[in-house]
């Protein structure tokens, strides 16, 4: 699941009030139950707010969740239907920017997808009641990443959920990132998803790696040609390209990345400085070798001459 | 005629300079190594650069400590200090003396002195760099080492960036001085006498200097 327009609406007070039908339940916040199969917590609430201002937020309930859902008590049997994204962000053409399709098979070979086969979903991670696009549209980059962070968050921060979903007990996060300098900073900075991803053409990878082929060389992004910019700031260049045309001002103005914070004008500067500087003192220095053998010369034949 | 020695450099003197020169060269050498950063094999490892650059970048703010306690203390400190009253014209008689007087061989405008070491450009040049332009290098590379405690917007710019702007262009500046530095300490009594002084502290001049006919030690 990543961001997305709504499929087409009907009107707001509408959905509203077809919603509030829903909500008279699902808007408690404990509404929920354990999964006696596989223990996990299958949580039923919706938080209205969220979903209003979510990029779903103008879509009737059972739009997605099949009118069956307006009959009270639910039939039993619509408890086994497994909803998919791809369900509707497949077959709308206005979606088709998106690369549903790609996200898919990028997820498939994802480490998530490989080591925990069905427990894992695009819920996992996504709360369809709550999603809001972000990478795309958002010119602040701390926010996309405070965002971004937070998905991965919910359960690598979380030890009772990694181990109802892998049975093994979370890493610490400090330590395993002990290795990277300043990691708070790249943390406030850049997503997990930056270095814990295989680049791909979607607009966000989402074919996470396991965690010994994640980016650890430094200059993957700290340098000009820096792996962000097909990452974290490819949204961000493409605007700041057809805004201003000029690459830098994105990354000066957005944040600062070691190697990869170049300022074209300053760069070109200080060649020019640092090449006039040198052949100022070149010239200088053959200028004095020129008189003093000219001096030497002049005096030598004076001595030759006789003179003092 | 002839070269004449005097004793310019206390061992002090010399052995901040020479460490300061290395770290120096150090901090140059691995800064453009993390600001033009590559995966190329030319480029010392990133982590590598920045540890080195850390380390040098410490050091040479505990070896500029000592510089100003060892200036203040023995009173060496006074050589950056320029005449105020006649400044300008100093400065220009000697500018003069690099652009044309060395080429046809003048003597220096200035003779130099065991109180007077410097010329009234060095005095300004060095007091510039040594009290302004270092501690700026200083005072920003501890912002990039600790940049919790840095300030995080400056008229909508990010401190970081502003602070590591400011470290990189000074950065530049000292390179720019450095090679200044080197190619004027060429013009003394030999290419190579203010290098040779620097490492033994003798200072040598082409004629028996004025000021001190007589009393050399």
């Amino acid at each position: 699941m990543i961001g997305m327009k709504p499929l087409p609406q009907e009107p707001a007070t509408a959905v509203t009030a077809a919603n509030q039908k829903c909500l008279r339940c699902h808007a408690q916040a404990t509404l929920g139950y354990r999964n006696a199969t596989d223990g996990l917590y299958v949580n039923l609430s919706v938080n209205p707010d969220e979903y209003r201002a979510s990029n779903h937020g103008k879509l009737t309930c059972v739009k997605c969740h099949t009118k069956a859902f307006q009959t009270f008590p639910h039939p039993a049997t619509l408890r086994r239907k497994q909803l998919v994204c791809l369900d509707c962000h497949k077959k709308d053409r206005k979606l088709l920017k998106f690369q549903f399709p790609g996200i898919l098979r990028e997820f498939q070979a994802s480490v998530h997808a490989r080591k925990l086969g069905n427990k894992f979903t695009c819920f996992s991670c996504h709360d369809p009641h709550s999603f809001k696009i972000h990478a795309r549209v958002s010119r602040r980059v701390a926010q996309t990443v405070l965002y971004d962070n937070h998905i991965c968050l919910q359960c690598h921060s979380n030890e009772s959920a990694i181990l109802l979903l892998s049975a093994k007990p979370q890493p610490s996060l400090d330590l395993i990132h002990a290795w990277l300098p300043h990691k708070e900073l790249h943390w406030a900075n850049a997503r997990c998803i930056d270095c814990h991803t295989a680049p791909t053409n979607t607009g966000v990878s989402h074919q996470i790696l396991p965690k010994e082929r994640a980016v650890r060389d430094c200059v993957r992004c700290h340098s000009s040609n820096s792996l962000l910019l097909q990452s974290l700031y490819k949204f961000q260049v493409r605007q700041e390209r057809t805004r201003d045309g000029f690459l830098n001002a994105t990354i000066l103005n957005q944040s600062y990345v070691i190697g990869a914070t170049r300022n074209y004008y300053l760069n070109v500067l200080s060649f020019v400085v640092f090449g006039l500087t040198v052949a100022g003192i070149a010239v200088h220095a053959g200028l004095r070798r020129h008189f003093g053998a000219k001096r030497a010369s002049e005096d030598e034949k004076r001595r030759r001459h006789g003179h003092p | 005629m002839g070269i004449h020695r005097r004793y310019f450099y206390p061992l002090w003197l010399r052995l901040w300079h020479g460490l300061n020169a290395a770290l120096f060269l150090g901090l140059i050498f691995t800064g453009l190594n993390l600001q033009y950063a590559s995966a190329s094999a030319a480029n010392l490892d990133f982590r590598t650069s920045i540890m080195i650059h850390n380390v040098c970048g410490i050091a040479l703010s505990l070896n500029y400590l000592a510089f100003v306690a060892l200036n203040a203390a023995t009173g060496n400190g006074r050589q950056y200090l320029p005449r105020l009253k006649s400044i300008v014209g100093d400065m220009l008689l000697q500018a003069r003396y690099y652009l044309f007087g060395i080429f046809r061989g003048d003597p220096h405008p200035f003779e130099t002195t065991p109180q007077r070491k410097f010329n009234p450009l060095q005095q300004v040049t060095y007091l510039l760099i040594m009290y302004a332009v270092v501690p700026g290098a200083i005072i920003t590379g501890i912002g990039l080492l600790v940049p919790d405690i840095l300030v995080r917007q400056v008229f909508g710019l990010s401190g970081l960036t502003l602070t590591d702007l400011t470290h990189t262009v000074i950065g530049f500046i000292l390179s720019l001085f450095l090679l200044g530095h080197l190619y004027l300490a060429t013009t003394g009594a030999t290419p190579t006498a203010n290098f040779k002084a620097m490492l033994t502290g003798w200072h040598e001049d082409a004629h028996e200097p004025e000021t001190t006919r007589g009393t050399d030690p």
